[in-house]
């Protein structure tokens, strides 16, 4: 197969079937579907599986069974190694494609094929899911450019989620599999390293749907990021820490990362900062300032009057004839 | 009126004023802004992505640029020139792009040019009678690329000049550029004739000058949103300016125009998108659902006429209120909701019709009970009612039996859409009676997020909007859905029951009013136009370009952005709402709301979008003035049902 692409999932049967749906629906056909299953009730896994297999399409799909619940990065291994392909992809669960994500991801990847990844643009769905029951309630779009796909762009902070890539295999041998000791940014460490394996191509057509829930979704239903915010800064400092004694380009690692992030942060803040002053409420500044010029005036006529009595006698007189 | 008799008519007339594009020349496309989406098939085949998206930019530049302009001079047009400086400081543009833009844009519009035939004869028969004519345009590109376009529709303008804005820094539409005329012309205002489209730059305001003024706008019938350009647009485009130009001299069918035109698009990519699997796999049966299924079973038959080699059509009739009730096993508070709407007020003998059994009741059979009392009602009655829904199941797998789609191995059922949970019910059914080796995989045309969880249960695909789409387009389309049910519905009731085999209907069969077309000239009309486009001999479409894509461009053009002779059309078309087929339904088109304040609009928002076509009842509000300001509110209060549809 030209493609392995790997889906781990955990008891989301609802996202997996739509998620499934989405390879299937691909127009480039020469794929082969990895479902992870990470410890859930092989059953439910099956069902939805058999359900798939009976639509029209290409591509096989394979299930490996985990009989105990693993890391993510352990699960995309597993799932790497039970494959054979020119390209793969890490397909989240609750992820989903547009129809031409792979015909235009391996056509660029064709196309130079000095480079490790393609990245697409991408979109960013915020749902909500109870039950059995997924409702979109906004989009966003996910700001990604060709300098956020550069080892200084990504040094400081994750720049994407894996639904935006393909990967070329080769990579894997050069620099290794997904780091299974990190509970969660394999794919943050594993992209740094591919990164400078070859270098990221960016495709600026929008080809994937990066889904994240509500916090009044299930439980079941979170993302490990919006749902693992403090394990992730924990992960990150320990990921800062290991890389300090690693120099890259002369400088150390850990620190380049440090000084990315906290350049990124400046840069939020600054954002915030402005976002903040044009916040303010302008209605109460117009009001002061008006305020103010009243006053001024009162000051004027006392100090006029005090100056030119005659002046002030005439304009009470005319004040009081009405 | 003949243009002889309409110089007849105007015997002091020495001088022809033409306007240009839609009077004397029009393009093969429907609208002036689908030119640039040829232009952009022709980028992105020649140089890729990078061109995806530029018609709907250069509208946008278009209109930035006339905007600085604005700002600037009081009467001058843009010329092609501003237009693509303005589009090269959005999308970054060397100057060789820039020269190569404009010399696509105008050979593009000299391929496409085709003559109007009123304005042609026009034309001649004031040169046969010795006058003089002169031509008068609004536009950005000069005199000599008019004249060039002529000559390709068969115009020759050797005799005639052709004054157009920018190159004149005045307009027709301001009225400045007519001193200008009547300056060259150089007789008197009521010695001219003013011929044009446009009720106001070529009507009101040159009569003001003392010109006589003919309008005739039979050639804007298919105009709508300019900004919604797309290639995807181009096959329905296509189609629509063929019947825009065969009926230019004559009445406007626009009900005909849709079923030549989008709807005949829609069959043909259900019909084509049944016949890409059936060529793919073996499957045990093809079933085209009811009652939306209806006119695409016809067509496929056609298909199939040809090529015994696909499996013969089947049409299977099935409602929601019959895969409800046939898996109905228990009668509790869930699924008492599914019976009873919330607004709902029944008697209690209608509740009875609906179950298919006799329902005991202290109410007088008349008595009209409220939804709780008739929920209650069926509480009491719950082991009556699962009695009869099992009867029902089983009458429900006779038929299927009859008609084959119980045979063992994978059927294809094709249906409009829009969640899947008909057919999901149905496969559940089969699958839990007659055991797993028989398959269903739905295959519909429309699919909202809904479908997620029906995908665990069946294999769905949406031709042309599914949730792997923008969320805009789902709610475009769930806007849109009464509309494409009223327009592809069969014309006979819907199921209710099963009786040796063979379907009940419901009582209220009658055909779709769709005012003054005959719904049988609407439907051989769709049939014959989809049977063309299956079989690769409709001389506009070619079908392999008939993807999910130009059936979606086809939908949201029409549903999302309705003409108002569409709508005068179907100002009667109802859409049946009651889970047990009842009554007469209400009409698509909503009526306005009286008393509305603003903090009702979310309201009236949530009961168009549930109830009615909510793209065409604002549309119809938006004409009216007193009515406008409501259309408006509800737009911004949910602004993908905005006029564009085309991300730009």
């Amino acid at each position: 197969m030209k493609v392995a692409v790997i889906m781990r999932t955990y008891e989301r049967p609802v996202l997996l079937a739509r998620a499934i749906a989405s390879v299937q629906q691909q127009t480039f056909r020469d794929w082969e579907l990895v479902i992870v299953n990470n410890g859930g009730d092989p059953g439910t896994v099956d069902g939805i599986v058999d359900v798939a297999r009976r639509t029209t399409g290409s591509g096989a799909i394979t299930v490996l069974h985990l009989p105990e619940r693993t890391g993510m990065e352990d699960a995309s291994n597993q799932g790497l190694r039970g494959s054979q392909s020119d390209y793969f992809a890490i397909h989240d669960d609750d992820d989903v494609w547009h129809p031409d994500f792979l015909s235009v991801t391996v056509a660029r990847l064709e196309s130079s094929p000095s480079s490790a990844a393609v990245v697409t643009s991408l979109t960013k769905v915020i749902e909500t899911m109870k039950g059995n029951k997924v409702w979109p309630v906004r989009e966003e779009s996910f700001w990604l450019n060709p300098g956020r796909l550069t080892y200084r762009g990504m040094i400081g902070a994750n720049t994407f989620p894996p639904i935006a890539a393909l990967f070329r295999r080769s990579v894997l041998e050069e620099v290794g599999y997904f780091d299974s000791s990190l509970p969660v940014l394999g794919d943050w460490d594993f992209n740094l390293r591919a990164v400078r394996a070859g270098g990221f191509l960016f495709e600026e057509r929008t080809l994937a749907r990066y889904h994240v829930r509500t916090e009044d979704s299930d439980r079941s239903a979170s993302n490990s990021i919006v749902d693992g915010e403090s394990l992730h800064r924990s992960v990150k400092l320990e990921l800062q820490n290991r890389w300090l004694p690693e120099i890259v380009d002369g400088i150390s690692k850990g620190l380049l990362s440090i000084n990315a992030q906290a350049a990124g942060d400046l840069e939020e803040t600054r954002i915030a900062g402005i976002r903040a002053v044009a916040d303010v409420d302008v209605e109460a500044i117009a009001n002061r300032t008006a305020n103010i010029l009243e006053t001024r005036r009162v000051f004027r006529r006392v100090w006029r009057g005090l100056r030119s009595p005659g002046h002030a006698l005439r304009a009470v007189k005319r004040i009081i004839g009405g | 009126m003949t243009p002889a008799e309409l110089l007849d008519a105007h015997p002091h007339v020495t001088a022809l004023t033409l306007d240009f594009f839609d009077t004397l020349v029009t393009r093969a496309v429907a609208q002036p802004t689908h030119v640039l989406a040829v232009m952009e098939e022709r980028l992105v085949a020649a140089e890729g992505q990078r061109w995806s998206g530029f018609a709907v930019r250069r509208v946008v530049a278009e209109r930035r640029a006339r905007s600085v302009l604005t700002e600037s001079s009081e009467h001058s047009d843009v010329t092609l020139d501003d237009i693509l400086r303005e589009l090269a400081a959005d999308i970054g543009l060397t100057l060789a792009e820039r020269a190569m833009l404009a010399r696509l844009e105008q050979d593009t519009e000299v391929e496409l040019a085709r003559p109007v035939r009123f304005g042609a004869e026009l034309l001649a028969a004031a040169t046969a009678r010795g006058m003089k004519s002169w031509i008068v345009s609004d536009n950005y590109m000069p005199a000599a690329h008019l004249v060039r376009m002529a000559k390709a529709a068969g115009i020759s303008l050797e005799r005639e000049q052709v004054i157009v804005s920018c190159e004149h820094g005045a307009m027709k539409h301001d009225g400045s550029l007519w001193s200008k005329v009547i300056e060259i012309v150089a007789v008197e205002p009521r010695q001219i004739l003013h011929v044009g489209d446009l009720h106001d730059a070529d009507g009101s305001i040159p009569a003001r000058r003392g010109l006589n003024t003919h309008v005739n706008d039979s050639m804007r019938r298919v105009h709508r949103e300019p900004l919604n350009t797309c290639p995807a647009l181009l096959p329905l485009s296509r189609m629509e300016a063929v019947s825009r130009d065969e009926s230019a001299s004559g009445d406007w069918d626009a009900v005909i125009n849709l079923a030549r035109g989008a709807l005949a698009l829609v069959v043909a990519g259900q019909v084509m998108s049944v016949e890409r699997i059936a060529r793919s796999r073996p499957l045990a049966g093809v079933h085209f659902t009811s009652r939306d299924g209806y006119l695409a079973r016809d067509v496929y038959s056609v298909l199939w006429e040809g090529d015994r080699s696909l499996p013969s059509p089947g049409y299977l009739e099935v409602s929601r209120s019959v895969t409800w009730r046939a898996l109905l096993t228990e009668v509790n508070d869930a699924t008492v909701h599914r019976f009873v709407g919330d607004d709902e007020r029944l008697s209690a003998s209608r509740l009875s019709a609906r179950f298919g059994c006799e329902l005991r009741s202290s109410h007088r059979d008349d008595h009209v009970l409220g939804p709780d009392e008739l929920r209650r009602l069926m509480v009491d009655n719950a082991d009556a009612i699962v009695d009869s829904c099992r009867a029902l199941r089983v009458r429900l797998l006779e038929y299927l039996d009859r008609i084959g789609a119980t045979s063992p191995g994978h059927h294809v059922l094709m249906d409009l859409g829009w969640s899947g949970s008909v057919v999901a019910d149905l496969a559940q059914i089969v699958r839990e009676d007659r055991g797993p080796e028989v398959t269903f995989e739905g295959v519909l045309t429309g699919l909202y997020w809904d479908a997620s969880s029906n995908r665990q249960r069946i294999p769905l695909c949406g031709l042309a909007f599914d949730e792997f789409m923008t969320m805009d387009d789902n709610v475009r389309l769930l806007g849109m859905i009464r509309f494409f049910e009223s327009m592809l519905t069969a014309p006979h009731g819907s199921v209710v029951d099963y009786s040796g085999g063979v379907p009940v209907h419901s009582a209220n069969v009658g055909l779709p009013d769709l005012g003054l077309t005959p719904w049988g000239k609407f439907e051989s009309n769709t049939r014959r136009t989809a049977a063309e486009i299956v079989r690769g001999i409709h001389p506009l479409v070619r079908k392999e370009e008939v993807s999910g894509d130009v059936v979606r461009a086809a939908m949201l053009q029409v549903g999302h952005t309705p003409t108002m002779l569409e709508l005068d059309s179907l100002a009667s078309a109802c859409h049946e709402t009651a889970i047990d087929h009842a009554g007469t339904g209400i009409n698509i088109v909503g009526p306005a709301p009286s008393g509305v304040r603003l903090e009702d609009i979310p309201s009236v928002y949530d009961d168009l979008i549930r109830h009615r076509w909510m793209q065409g009842t604002l549309v119809s509000w938006e004409a009216n003035e007193t009515t406008r300001w409501i259309a408006d509110e509800v737009r911004k209060f949910g602004p993908m049902m905005g006029p564009q549809w085309v991300q730009a």
